[in-house]
């Protein structure tokens, strides 16, 4: 039995849900619980340690409430990323390897018998089994039923479609906002994994700035340790990463382009042939 | 095609700058030392290692948490700087920190590194459950045994007699595949439950385990006194987490003239079903809560003379460490330029401190600590650009709440060509006695001083 302060102070830490609507209610299912609600002032209370890659990632606020169905009960956790970007960056983060993509939301993923996760929009979505566990059926039904509550787009961020087709493996795309590579100069970097014919992988970059003036000043405001080279006549800067080879990043007209995991100089140029062909 | 617009958030400014700043101490690091300082030399590597208690490891005093980390390089990375205790969790990035460890695992000598991770234990779960927990947490470790388990943030002491998990505990040593056991506390989420120095005092008198991992800092001394006391009459490890916890500087709400970002948070707030007034009461309430841990920081903050954010938290480090009682700080680390700029504060004695440490150090990561009076880049300047004036100015912005006052005076020298600098090969850099990067400098204060208004 849960004390009169408890009560209380439920009333006041979680006043009003994320929008006027209800949390989403899932067809079949009941709850009893309370809505939890968490900010990044005190998401770490929820998720200790781990709130430090959510708050990287732009993290705004969470919800949670609990859902029972037979002897299945599951916990329904919404994060509000602020951004579709931000949302990707942590669901490619936790999403289990390898994965097999579900076209639910802007993208879904199972992780029998404990957990599903998707994310759509600005959110990031996971539900956990914490009584019985989840079956495909189950976890699917939640995610649907989730996906179509929650407001806004189901396309993939935009921004991927600027990275290179050829060579990129499937599924392999993320997101940092605070620090890529190691290197907290390089913020807002998408990547993907890509290889070669040999098998070899590398890792191909943009940086997004919203503008051509903000890639030009980022670039010029990279650290005495990038040296300056031209790459297929645009201006680049490399730099040598403590065990983890070379990188460049490069400004073209389209914006900031980068590659990492190189062995030399010859390497990064190969890797991005790409450049010799952008308009 | 990127969208055109050339402003750029005062937010994004500062970001860029510490960036640009963080860099260079990485690049001043890795260079030749000069010969004439000594002691930038010595203090590369970890200087100190502590006895963590009964398991009777030496371990650095400085640690490294896997919340942040996303490359296994800086796992190696800080462990060739000599760091040796690496902290994650089954929770942190849903597993995948503990894969990086891992991972990084197989470039050090196993037997020189201690290793924890922890679970978060309900009441209801089986030794079988938790023994199964942990096979996922060793796999993805990837090593044969792991130094120390610990329960995840514990909020009663009630749980600390959980006998599932005793039970795992117990076969998992048996087979060699645990060595110890430990209990972290973060304080309790609500009135029903206990506090962290209930739980973890309960802890090391229970017997059963043997390290703790508390928060540690300046704002919560005396309750970590408490708990220390009992970890060394019990001959317990201890490990500081949140150690720098302090700002120095609150925003204001003036509803007249809201930030960007303040008006942001309104705007939420209002799409959660509050009216611009209540909304504009949750974000004073907010600002009145920074407000205190300001008041609360900057004690400390002026009796070391310290005057940014950088200086402050490498100094609240080195106040966790002054006290033996704590054997290693954990530092969640994310980029080498972190690792470069925290290992130098390892074995420095905060009572004989040098009073050069913060300028070495701390200051190396102020973006504007520029000598004031100093005019030697001048004569290297085409434009003739007053630098130390414009990073005065700067100053004012940054560190003394005068921005109006600062953009003013910047306004009236504007003149003087600053923007010039985007086109210039930049000879003043040669001038710099100090070695600073006067045109990055110039074109970031530029930005912020005229909210770039070119």
């Amino acid at each position: 039995m849960k004390s009169p302060l408890f009560v209380l102070f439920i009333t006041l830490y979680i006043p009003l849900p994320l929008s006027a609507q209800d949390f989403p209610m899932p067809s079949g299912w009941s709850s009893h619980s309370e809505i939890l609600s968490f900010t990044r002032d005190n998401l770490w209370e929820h998720i200790n340690g781990a709130a430090d890659q959510y708050l990287d990632l732009g993290f705004q606020d969470l919800q949670i409430q609990d859902f029972q169905k037979d002897s299945l009960a599951v916990s329904i956790e919404i994060y509000n990323m602020a951004s579709d970007l931000n949302a990707f960056g942590i669901f490619a983060l936790e999403r289990p390897v390898p994965f097999e993509p579900l076209a639910i939301g802007s993208q879904g993923v199972l992780s029998l018998p404990g957990q599903a996760l998707l994310f759509k929009n600005i959110y990031y979505v996971k539900i956990y089994a914490f009584e019985g566990e989840l079956t495909e059926t189950s976890a699917k039904m939640l995610l649907h039923g989730i996906a179509d509550y929650l407001p806004g787009h189901s396309q993939f961020p935009k921004e991927f479609q600027t990275l290179p087709v050829l060579g990129r493996k499937m599924n392999s795309e993320g997101f940092a906002r605070e620090v890529f590579l190691g290197l907290n100069e390089l913020q807002n970097c998408l990547y993907a994994i890509y290889e070669d014919e040999s098998g070899t992988q590398y890792r191909l970059f943009r940086i997004v700035t919203g503008s051509y003036p903000k890639s030009e000043e980022f670039f010029l405001n990279l650290s005495e340790n990038w040296i300056g080279k031209d790459i297929y006549s645009y201006p680049a800067r490399m730099i040598t990463i403590p065990y983890q080879g070379m990188a460049a990043v490069v400004l073209t007209d389209q914006g900031l382009y980068g590659v990492s995991d190189c062995r030399d100089e010859a390497e990064i140029i190969k890797r991005m042939t790409f450049l010799k062909n952008s308009p | 095609m990127e969208n055109s617009g050339k402003s750029i958030s005062r937010r994004r400014f500062f970001k860029t700058g510490g960036a640009v700043l963080a860099g260079g101490a990485w690049s001043a690091l890795h260079s030749q030392p000069s010969k004439s300082d000594k002691s930038e030399e010595k203090t590369d590597k970890i200087q100190q290692y502590r006895k963590l208690g009964r398991t009777g490891f030496e371990v650095s005093d400085i640690s490294m948490g896997g919340t942040r980390n996303r490359e296994t390089s800086i796992f190696r990375y800080a462990y060739d700087k000599g760091v040796n205790y690496f902290d994650t969790a089954e929770g942190y990035i849903n597993g995948q920190s503990e894969k990086l460890l891992g991972d990084a695992l197989k470039f050090m000598d196993r037997k020189k590194v201690f290793i924890t991770t922890k679970l978060p234990i309900g009441y209801e779960e089986t030794k079988t459950e938790i023994l199964d927990r942990f096979a996922k947490c060793q796999e993805r470790l990837q090593t044969e045994y792991v130094d120390a388990l610990f329960m995840h943030s514990v909020k009663e002491v009630a749980l600390l007699n959980h006998t599932g998990f005793h039970e795992a505990v117990k076969e998992l040593r048996s087979q060699g595949k645990l060595r110890y056991c430990g209990v972290s506390s973060h304080g309790p989420r609500n009135d029903d439950q206990d506090s962290m120095e209930k739980v973890l005092i309960a802890a090391a008198e229970d017997g059963r385990f043997d390290a703790l991992l508390l928060i540690y800092n300046f704002m919560n001394d005396q309750a970590g006194q408490n708990i220390l006391k009992a970890c060394k009459k019990n001959d317990l490890g201890t490990t500081a987490m949140k150690t720098s916890p302090g700002i120095l500087k609150a925003d204001l709400v003036d509803p007249e003239n809201l930030t960007g970002e303040q008006q942001q948070l309104i705007e939420r707030y209002q799409k959660r079903g509050m009216s611009y007034e209540e909304a504009l009461e949750r974000l004073k309430q907010r600002a009145n809560e920074l407000k205190e841990i300001t008041q609360k920081t900057l004690p400390f903050a002026e009796k070391l003379n310290i005057s940014s954010e950088e200086q402050l938290k490498l100094a609240s480090i080195q106040w966790v460490l002054q006290n033996p009682d704590i054997h290693t700080a954990c530092i969640s680390f994310s980029d080498f330029s972190q690792v470069d700029r925290t290992i130098p504060i390892s074995g420095s004695d905060m009572s004989r401190l040098d009073p050069g440490f913060f300028n070495r150090f701390g200051s190396s990561a102020n973006s504007y600590y520029c000598r004031q009076a100093c005019k030697e880049c001048i004569s290297g300047c085409p434009q003739r650009v007053p630098v130390s004036t414009i990073m005065r100015y700067a100053y004012y912005f940054q560190n003394q709440q005068r921005e109006k006052e600062a953009m003013e005076k910047y306004a009236n020298i504007l003149r003087q060509n600053v923007p010039a600098c985007y086109n210039c090969d930049a000879p003043c850099l040669e001038k710099c006695p100090y070695g600073l990067d006067i045109q990055a400098q110039m074109l970031q204060v530029h930005s912020m001083l005229s909210l770039n208004r070119t």
